[in-house]
């Protein structure tokens, strides 16, 4: 009987063991290449440096700020309060203005890594100008943005209204106008903490039990390097941690303005002084060290996600 | 058929119940190297090393060897084919002799020149096919000796080492598991706890076994 027993026993291990070797790897976020060939594909051109509005051309330029669910509505309030996923729906915009001929208005936005184009016009109200663009409509999450800026203010103060039937259809912003530019110099600030990814485990001290929360986090290392500027070579990455080796990837992606799409990443890079969320598609502006780095390090990201805590080397 | 198992046995049906499932995750993480795929699993970060030659025929050499070692001890301990079928016993031990002589352990030695973790871990891997090359040959020549208590003992010694195939990753699994340890960190740990411990236990227990 008890042989049988252990013969039964072995045989529910054996039907966990391709993980216990290998742990399926998580689908990684990439600044996707997307063919944006048929879409309208511009950035500002002539930016000002005035942040303040003092003519209309000085509207020219990316406009960053929050991108919240409208709770001024019933519906949304009440959804925000009781979702358990809620937290995901506060997003960064970019609202670039890319170029203004006439009352006619083009430009684009940039939500959680997803670029749409915008067309639209503005008109003066006063000693305001008003704004209403409309992205495309051939998407689920399209919609339209209104507008107002003042004259000589350096703030936008707008809505946003989708299309379709979503469950956030109306979002409220304030941006400002930022100069972005690339600089390969810019380092990590913060330590990164991902309070989802949470391991517990329980500890005794003392005859008293209690639970030490382990997060998914970077240690200290990650500030020696800079995966911009110094090419990072194999002993540099082969004892970092997943966490380490997953930031210093994304801390490239953050120096080109990406906007990510996790929601994790997103909030992480904004406490950097530097980093703000522009644009979808960096792959193109990626210099060759960068593009080294990033696939010694999701060689070892892989294989840290895949190999670290399985029975293996 | 009816099984029934005497108590002085019990500790063998444990010790084969572990050796199969772990040797069955082994059969797993060799299967990975299964078509030749130089950019998979473990190779994925030897990038530096498997554009050498003799590293390529090293690491394959050592990875379908080994498995067919590890199981070639599966046949050795017992008494009653080593009474009842004296050939079993014997093919199996020519089949490990050969496979861990002339191939598993020099090209575990190669491979162990080119080891992760630094210096510590290099001394580590090739100290550990040395010995196994010797304890597996003075177990075959005690064996021609007729000398079958010393036989018993260097084969026990050389399995214990042959092993250290399944201790390594078990420590590591633990270590990393316990204490979240960086990688090439754990790596120099289990390089040398792998083996070492093992032999440590099987001197002990041939000792007592001597005494008792």
């Amino acid at each position: 009987m008890k042989f049988i027993f252990s013969i039964f026993f072995s045989l529910i291990l054996f039907a966990s063991c391709q993980e216990a070797i290998k742990k399926k790897p998580v689908q990684k976020e990439e600044p996707a290449v997307v063919n944006t060939s048929y879409l309208y594909s511009m950035e500002p051109r002539n930016v000002s440096n005035n942040l303040i509005v003092k003519d209309i051309s000085d509207l020219i330029g990316y406009w960053v700020g929050d991108f919240e669910p409208d709770e001024n509505d019933n519906l949304i309030k009440e959804f925000m309060e009781t979702d358990k996923s809620a937290w995901k729906f506060y997003k960064k915009l970019n609202l670039s203005i890319d170029s203004i001929s006439g009352d006619s208005v083009f430009g684009h936005s940039v939500v959680s890594g997803t670029r749409r184009p915008l067309n639209g016009n503005y008109k003066k109200e006063g000693n305001s100008y008003v704004f209403l663009l409309l992205e495309p409509g051939d998407d689920k999450f399209d919609g339209k943005f209104q507008f107002t800026i003042n004259e000589n203010d350096s703030e936008i103060v707008g809505t946003w209204k989708s299309f379709g039937k979503i469950k956030v259809f109306s979002r409220t912003y304030n941006l400002r106008k930022i100069l972005f530019k690339y600089n390969a110099n810019n380092a990590l600030e913060s330590r990164y903490i991902d309070g989802n990814k949470m391991k517990e485990n329980k500890l005794k001290y003392e005859d008293e039990e209690y639970i030490e929360e382990s997060y998914f986090s970077t240690s200290e290392l990650v500030s020696d390097y800079n995966s911009s500027l110094k090419e990072l070579k194999i002993k540099d990455v082969e004892n970092l941690s997943k966490a380490d080796i997953y930031i210093l990837r994304n801390s490239i992606y953050a120096r080109h303005g990406y906007s990510f799409k996790s929601i994790q990443l997103s909030n992480y890079f904004q406490e950097q002084s530097w980093y703000y969320p522009v644009k979808s598609d960096i792959k193109k502006e990626l210099s060759a060290l960068e593009k080294k780095n990033i696939s010694l390090l999701m060689r070892y990201e892989k294989n840290a996600e895949e190999y670290y805590d399985v029975f293996g080397r | 058929m009816v099984l029934t198992i005497n108590k002085r046995d019990v500790k063998w049906v444990v010790f084969y119940l572990c050796l199969l499932y772990f040797t069955y995750l082994m059969v797993l993480i060799t299967l990975q190297y299964v078509p030749i795929n130089f950019d998979v699993a473990f190779l994925r970060i030897k990038q530096e090393q498997i554009v050498y030659m003799h590293y390529k025929i090293a690491f394959f050499s050592h990875v379908y060897s080994s498995i067919f070692v590890l199981l070639a001890g599966f046949t050795q301990f017992s008494e009653h084919l080593r009474k009842r079928w004296r050939i079993v016993h014997r093919v199996g031990g020519y089949l490990y002799l050969f496979l861990i002589l002339i191939v598993a352990a020099p090209s575990g030695f190669i491979m162990g020149i080119h080891a992760n973790g630094g210096l510590s871990s290099k001394i580590a891997f090739c100290i550990l096919s040395i010995l196994w090359s010797v304890f597996t040959f003075k177990a075959f020549l005690s064996a021609l000796r007729s000398d079958f208590k010393a036989h018993r003992a260097f084969m026990y010694r050389s399995y214990a080492l042959t092993l250290s195939a399944i201790t390594l990753r078990a420590w590591k699994w633990l270590i990393i598991n316990v204490f979240e340890t960086a990688p090439i960190d754990t790596y120099k740990i289990v390089a040398w706890l792998g083996w070492v411990l093992n032999l440590l236990v099987i001197e002990l227990y041939l000792r007592i076994d001597r005494k008792g």
